[in-house]
């Protein structure tokens, strides 16, 4: 994801604040701005989306991580097969293992 | 063997003429099946039954640039749908401020779509048309109004909503839309000048 200059703005304040004198080339030289908020510097843009931008390519091995990882439930499965989760965890799921037997009717 | 009978009326005193144009072509006129009057070429077609009137008006507008929170209403940053092959017909709405008028009377279905976008979870998101018959100077609350119940963070969904409204004063009649949320600081309204992201439809579907 590459962040734009209105992904910044739109972070910046909430209600229709700003706009664009040209909705095709949303730049800063056409930037207006709608309410009583002031406008931000060019230099305060230009960081804003960098420091978004920053952000968002420092979590991609989060994001790489959450696709690949077992589902939660195939993780909680494995714990109890495992004999980890604890006397809590492991008799609740034992419990109901056993009142609902694989073949059972 | 059927027959052509051209019959006078004794109470008038006219005289009525078919005339052939200027050609070399022979042509023929089939007469229909049917007992009725024909239309001419300057009749309106008001006395003719069956035939639909048609859509006379379309026109789309959306949202250009995005917001966070709700809107209540929509007040700036929309265009004219200008995308490749969209339609347009007639004369168009007029906007301004976010308050839109009619180009003409009539029968008018007005559709409106919200895309937004979840950083956070929300109870509800309410999309509506708002309606004024006083020029603006009032609005009803929603006349129409379409929802998005318990919607969780890092969502996106599109709020929808439609109103089919007899608009007899186009000098007084205006609508706006407005999307109202339960957790306004969760949301962001999504928008786009290339896409109907946010977007607003107008047809006339006929005379009032």
């Amino acid at each position: 994801m590459v962040y734009t200059l209105e992904d910044y703005l739109v972070r910046l304040h909430r209600g229709q604040w700003f706009g664009w004198t040209d909705s095709k080339n949303k730049v800063y030289a056409n930037l207006v701005i709608h309410s009583e908020d002031a406008k931000p510097t060019e230099q305060e843009c230009t960081d804003g989306v960098a420091s978004l931008q920053a952000e968002y390519d420092s979590q991609e091995y989060a994001r790489n991580r959450a696709t690949e990882y077992p589902s939660i439930g195939d993780q909680l499965d494995m714990i109890f097969h495992a004999g980890l989760g604890g006397d809590e965890f492991q008799s609740a799921i034992q419990a109901v293992k056993d009142a609902h037997p694989k073949g059972g009717n | 063997m059927s027959k052509v009978k051209i019959k006078g009326n004794s109470s008038g005193t006219g005289v009525l003429t078919i005339e052939a144009p200027n050609t070399s072509t022979d042509r023929t006129i089939t007469l229909p099946d049917a007992t009725g009057t024909l239309l001419n070429s300057d009749g309106d077609g008001s006395s003719l039954t069956g035939v639909g009137g048609g859509i006379t008006e379309i026109d789309t507008w959306r949202l250009h640039t995005s917001l966070s929170g709700d809107a209540r209403p929509l007040t700036a940053n929309l265009e004219r749908d200008d995308t490749t092959l969209q339609s347009f017909l007639g004369t168009g709405m007029t906007e301004s401020g976010g308050e839109f008028t009619f180009p003409s009377t009539g029968h008018w279905q007005i559709t409106g779509s919200f895309y937004i976008l979840y950083n956070g979870d929300s109870s509800y998101n309410t999309a509506g048309i708002e309606v004024s018959t006083d020029d603006g100077s009032s609005w009803t609350g929603h006349t129409a109004e379409g929802v998005c119940f318990t919607v969780t963070g890092g969502s996106q969904v599109t709020a929808w909503v439609q109103y089919i409204m007899d608009v007899t004063d186009i000098g007084n009649t205006k609508v706006r839309f407005s999307l109202q949320s339960a957790e306004s600081a969760s949301i962001q309204i999504y928008a786009s000048s290339n896409s109907n992201r946010t977007a607003f439809q107008f047809l006339k579907l006929g005379d009032t």
